[in-house]
Parts: C-alpha cells; sequence; structure tokens
C-alpha cells in the first residue's frame, strides 16, 4: 500500500519532470523560431527596399539619351516578378517557397547588374546627381542585403543546430513540420569574384 | 587627456607589442576615444579635438559619432569589416540604434560611412555618399587628410544637426594645447615607466623564478605600484567612449580615392 503510493508518486514525479523538459525544449525552440522569424522579415524589407528603388532608377535612364531599351525593361520584369512573390508566412521553413524567392531576387540582381554595367557608356547619366544618388542607394541597399541575409544565415545556423542535437530533435519532430529545419541564402555562383553593384 | 592616452599607448605597445599582423585584420576592441587614429594618419592635435567635439557632440544629442582611422582591413572587404565593427563596439544608444562611424583606411585608400538603424531616415545613403563624394575624397586625393575628415565630421554632423554653435567655435587649439601641458606629459611618462617596470619584474619573475631584479620585495613593489598606476589609467579612462548597444545593418555608403 504504502510502497505503491510512493512508486505512484515516483512515476508522477518523473513524468512531471518529463513534461517540464519537453515544454522548457518547446519553449527554446519557439524562442530560435521567432528570432529566424524577425530576421526573415528583416531580409524581405531590404528587399523590399531595393524594389522600391527599381521606379526611379528606370524613369531615370529612361530619360537619358538613346539608352539601350531591352535593358531597362528587363529590370522592370524582374522588379514586377518580385512584386508577385506570395510571401505569406513561413518561407523560411518551406525550400520550394524560399528557391522561388531567391531566383526571382537573383534574376532581379542580375538584370541590375547587366543595367549598371550598360550604363557605363552613358557618362552624362553616370554623372547626373540624380543618378549618382541612385547609384549610392543601390550600393547602400545591396550592402544591407548582404548583412541581413548573412545575419538569418547566423539565426537560422542557431536554430539548426538546436533543432538537430539529441534530444531536441526528438521532440522537433513530435511537432511535425512546425519547426522543419531552415533553408539557409547560399551565395549566387560568381557573386563572390564581383559583387553586383560595385564599379 | 592626451598623456592618458600616450601612456596607455605605451602601456599597449608593451603588452601586444607581440602580436603579429595577417592578411585577416581582426575586429579590434572597442576604442576608448571617440576619435582614434591608429595609424599615424592624422596629426594628434586633430585627433585630440575631433575627439573633444564628438564626446561634447554625444553629451548634448546622445548621438554617438565616432572617427576611427585604421591602415586597412585585410582581404575583408570593407562593408564587411565596418558592419562587424560597428556591432562588436555597439555605437549607439541601445533600442535607438542612432550611432555612426566614420571610418578612414588610408593604405586601401577607402572611406565608409557606417550608419546605425536608428539614423538611416536621418542620413540616408545618397546624403553619406555625397559627404564622401563631394567633400572627403576630393581633400584625401589633394593630400589633405585633416581637413578631409574634419569636413566630413562636419557634413555629418550638420546632417544629423543638433551641434550648438559653441562646441564647433572650441575646435579647439586651445583643448589640445591644455592636454600637452609639461606637467601631463611627465605624469604621463612617469606613469608610463612605473607601469613598464612593474611588467618587466614581473615577467621576469615569471619567466626566471630564480632571478629577480632589485629583490623579491621590492619588485612586489614595484609590481604593487604597476597595479595601482593601470587602476590610475583605468579611472581616467571612465570618461573615454563605450558603446551604448546600438546596431548597424550595412546603411551609409564608401568611397574611394
Amino acid at each position: 500500500m504504502n510502497r505503491g503510493l510512493i512508486a505512484v508518486g515516483g512515476l508522477v514525479v518523473i513524468l512531471l519532470i518529463v513534461v517540464m523538459a519537453i515544454a522548457g525544449t518547446y519553449n527554446r525552440l519557439v524562442t530560435l523560431d521567432q528570432a529566424v522569424q524577425s530576421q526573415w522579415a528583416q531580409v524581405e524589407s531590404v528587399y523590399q527596399r531595393r524594389a522600391d528603388l527599381i521606379p526611379n532608377l528606370v524613369a531615370t535612364v529612361k530619360g537619358a539619351a538613346n539608352f539601350e531599351k531591352s535593358t531597362y525593361v528587363a529590370v522592370a520584369e524582374a522588379r514586377s516578378k518580385v512584386g508577385q512573390l506570395n510571401l505569406a508566412s513561413g518561407v523560411p521553413n518551406d525550400p520550394a517557397a524560399f528557391a522561388k524567392f531567391t531566383g526571382a531576387q537573383d534574376a532581379l540582381s542580375s538584370a541590375l547588374s547587366h543595367l549598371l554595367a550598360v550604363v557605363e557608356n552613358y557618362p552624362d547619366l553616370k554623372a547626373s546627381q540624380n543618378f549618382a544618388d541612385l547609384q549610392a542607394q543601390l550600393e547602400g541597399t545591396e550592402n544591407r542585403i548582404a548583412v541581413e541575409r548573412m545575419r538569418f544565415n547566423n539565426a537560422a545556423q542557431v536554430f539548426n543546430t538546436a533543432r538537430d542535437s539529441f534530444p531536441t530533435n526528438l521532440v522537433a519532430g513530435f511537432f511535425g513540420t512546425r519547426f522543419n529545419e531552415k533553408t539557409y541564402f547560399k551565395s549566387q555562383p560568381g557573386s563572390e569574384a564581383a559583387p553586383p553593384v560595385k564599379f | 587627456m592626451s598623456a592618458l592616452r600616450w601612456s596607455l599607448a605605451l602601456l599597449m605597445l608593451i603588452g601586444l607589442g607581440s602580436a603579429a599582423s595577417g592578411a585577416e585584420v581582426p575586429i579590434p576592441p572597442s576604442p576608448t576615444q571617440w576619435a582614434t587614429d591608429t595609424g599615424g594618419f592624422l596629426k594628434p592635435q586633430t585627433v585630440t579635438a575631433l575627439d573633444a567635439r564628438l564626446r561634447v557632440y554625444q553629451t548634448d544629442t546622445g548621438h554617438q559619432v565616432l572617427v576611427y582611422v585604421a591602415p586597412t582591413t585585410g582581404e575583408t572587404p570593407t562593408e564587411d569589416w565596418t558592419v562587424r565593427a560597428f556591432r562588436s563596439w555597439k555605437v549607439g544608444r541601445k533600442g535607438m540604434d542612432d550611432g555612426l562611424i566614420l571610418f578612414v583606411f588610408p593604405t586601401d585608400h577607402k572611406v565608409r560611412i557606417e550608419v546605425g538603424y536608428g539614423l538611416e531616415q536621418t542620413v540616408p545613403d545618397a546624403t553619406a555618399a555625397r559627404i564622401i563624394r563631394d567633400t572627403i575624397t576630393p581633400k584625401l586625393r589633394a593630400g589633405q587628410p585633416d581637413e578631409a575628415v574634419v569636413a566630413g565630421v562636419d557634413g555629418i554632423l550638420s546632417t544629423i544637426g543638433g551641434e550648438t554653435p559653441s562646441q564647433v567655435a572650441t575646435n579647439a587649439p586651445e583643448e589640445s594645447d591644455a592636454g600637452s601641458s609639461p606637467v601631463w606629459v611627465a605624469l604621463g611618462i612617469l606613469l608610463a615607466i612605473l607601469i613598464a617596470v612593474g611588467v618587466i619584474v614581473l615577467v621576469g619573475r615569471i619567466k626566471s623564478p630564480g632571478v629577480y631584479i632589485g629583490g623579491s620585495s621590492s619588485g612586489g613593489g614595484w609590481g604593487g605600484l604597476a597595479l595601482l598606476g593601470a587602476g590610475f589609467v583605468g579611472g581616467g579612462m571612465t570618461g573615454g567612449f563605450s558603446g551604448g548597444g546600438g546596431f548597424s545593418g550595412g546603411g551609409g555608403a564608401t568611397g574611394s580615392w
């Protein structure tokens, strides 16, 4: 009788400890997940910042005499593809959505770098105050994108490391897709050699 | 103040003289002054005057604005290095991120204005780029580093605003005179010698326990004095710069000359 009570009590205590441990692990994952999400919001906002510069950029180069039309049309098209991205939450959790996002952004990057290379052939345009300001903004934005991508990767790495270590991985697995592994930004092929908006 | 800095520099020479420099230039520890020139690019009195000015500017407006001159960022791209330095030094107030650093890297021929998140609206990239393009790099090309940096700080502070005219007036040759008055220099040298002797004695004792320079009791005495001296220097530094916890996200502009 007495012994049975102790056994039950012991079991309850052990169960309580296990539940507390799971709750603690869960909460820690939630905290790390939040950090990734908020860093993702930063990434989106700097990309948005770049997208917002493009109408002005296109208008400016259009104004230059005989500017090669195909280049700014390509930029405008890439910009509109970026605009169509469905930015419902959970992009970092979904490799397919992540790939779509980076694909569209990278297409815009390369259209932009092509345009900026073409601008080299238009000294008047390049020397104008308006274009110089736009160029500074673009450079600043590209730099912000690099910074926020790096910080995102750091946050994602912290999350993934926690998520994949034992016994946290058991808890994470138990909650299904809630704690999917985060996808990382990869550096674009060739981007290490030549930053996109640098002359 | 500048005497303290001299003695501190001497201390660092003694302590860190062996630290070799490689291709990777690590982010140095947070500067303890508002204006720092690690490469002797600027005249000492320019650094002293800028330091006094930026210190007052922080007292008046809360904004932490720094000038940092270092020879090079090594193989690291300028922007990468500066954003990490900004983060590591925590320039600007926590939560407000209202700090800014003007970097100059003479060996790389690069200038960068790194803007904290909170000042991105006040100092947009285009404005930072104009300050660099129109005021800083032309003077650097003309071989006037002091004028270039001072003009850059003028441009930055007038963009952020809040600097009172009297501050601009105390651009302070008299300040630097007071700083390098003979008494202070003498005190600084004395302090540095005390510390140096203390360090030598301590090192001697560690390296060769059998050989005491001047006997064990006096060695201990010197060591104690050196500690006291270090305490003094530390005390003087409480009035120096320390980061407020701010962040930057890569805003600002870079220029070359």
